[in-house]
C-alpha cells in the first residue's frame, strides 16, 4: 500500500496524533521541547517520502512505533551510554531517601509524574517501554541492548519504588 | 537474588503480563502462604493503574507546531499537466514512418526477388 497523501490529509493526520505522539516521546526523552522536534521530524520525513513510501502498517502505528524508535535513538546519541552500574549501585541507598520525597510531595497533584522522573534512568526506560508500549521483556532487551535478566530486576524495582512513591 | 525479589519479580511478570502459566501457580502458592502477600499484589496491581495517566496534563500546542511544521515542509508538487497534443502528433508522425518503411521494404523485396 502506498502512501499517497494530500496536504489536507496530512495536516488532519497531524492535528489528530500530535499530542500522544509527543506524551510518548516525552515518557522516553523526558523533555517537551525536544519530545515535539522528534515528532515533527518524524511528520517531516512521512511528508517526503509520502510518493514513495510502502507502509505495511496502519500509519498510527507506524507513527508510534517510528516516534518511539527515534526517541530511543535520541537518547544513545546524545547521553553517555546509560550509566547501568551507577543505577545498580543506588539501589542499595534508596530506601530512606525515597520516603523523605514521597513526603514532601503528599497532597502535590502530579505525583505520578513526580514518581516517574524520580526513578534511575535505565529503570524508568524500562518501566515506560513496559507499561506504555506493550514491549516483552525480550523486545525491551533487544532495544536497549541489556541482559533479559536486567530488564527484569529493573522493572521490579521501578514497581516496588513507584509503589512506595504513589501508595504510602 | 533474595527469595523476597524472586516474588516480586514474578509479580512485575504478572503484571505486565509476561508471566507463563507455572510460574502464575508458582505465584499464587506464595501468595497463599501469608496473607500480608496479598497486599503487595494489590499494591503491585494499584501502581500499575495509577501509572496510566503519566504524564499528567501533558499540553502541546499542535495548532503552533503545525505552523513550525509547514513551513519546512516542501511545496506539494502541482499535478503534472501532460500535453496530449502533442503526444498525438508523434504517434500520428510515427505511424507515418513506419508505414513508409514497410512501403519501402516491400518495395525492395520485390525488386530483388
Amino acid at each position: 500500500m502506498s502512501l499517497t497523501l494530500d496536504i489536507s490529509g496530512f495536516e488532519a493526520l497531524f492535528a489528530v496524533n500530535y499530542q500522544a505522539l509527543c506524551a510518548a516521546s516525552y515518557r522516553i526523552v523526558q523533555d517537551k521541547d525536544i519530545a515535539e522536534d522528534i515528532v515533527q521530524d518524524v511528520f517531516n520525513k512521512l511528508w517526503e517520502k509520502r510518493g514513495v513510501t510502502a507502509l505495511n502498517t496502519p500509519l498510527k502505528s507506524y507513527l508510534f512505533q517510528t516516534v518511539i524508535e527515534q526517541s530511543l535513538e535520541y537518547l544513545k546519541r546524545y547521553r553517555l551510554s546509560f550509566n547501568i552500574e551507577a543505577e545498580f549501585a543506588e539501589d542499595t541507598l534508596v530506601n530512606g531517601n525515597l520516603n523523605e520525597q514521597a513526603m514532601a510531595l503528599k497532597g502535590v497533584s502530579r505525583r505520578v509524574n513526580e514518581a516517574v522522573r524520580s526513578l534511575p534512568e535505565v529503570c524508568r526506560m524500562i518501566f515506560i517501554l513496559s507499561r506504555f508500549h506493550k514491549m516483552s521483556y525480550a523486545e525491551i532487551a533487544a532495544k536497549l541492548e541489556i541482559p533479559q535478566k536486567m530488564v527484569e530486576g529493573q522493572l521490579r524495582n521501578a514497581i516496588r519504588r513507584l509503589s512506595r512513591f504513589l501508595l504510602y | 537474588m533474595k527469595d523476597e525479589d524472586v516474588h516480586l519479580n514474578l509479580l512485575s511478570r504478572y503484571v505486565s503480563n509476561e508471566i507463563s502459566l507455572e510460574e502464575i501457580e508458582e505465584l499464587l502458592q506464595w501468595i497463599n502462604e501469608d496473607p500480608e502477600r496479598e497486599e503487595i499484589l494489590r499494591d503491585f496491581q494499584e501502581t500499575w493503574e495509577i501509572a496510566k495517566n503519566y504524564p499528567e496534563n501533558f499540553k502541546v500546542d499542535a495548532t503552533a507546531a503545525w505552523v513550525r511544521l509547514r513551513n519546512t515542509m516542501t511545496e506539494p508538487e502541482p499535478p503534472k499537466k501532460i500535453n496530449t497534443r502533442l503526444i498525438k502528433k508523434w504517434i500520428a508522425a510515427m505511424a507515418i514512418f513506419a508505414m513508409f518503411m514497410i512501403g519501402l521494404i516491400w518495395g525492395f523485396k520485390h525488386l530483388y526477388i
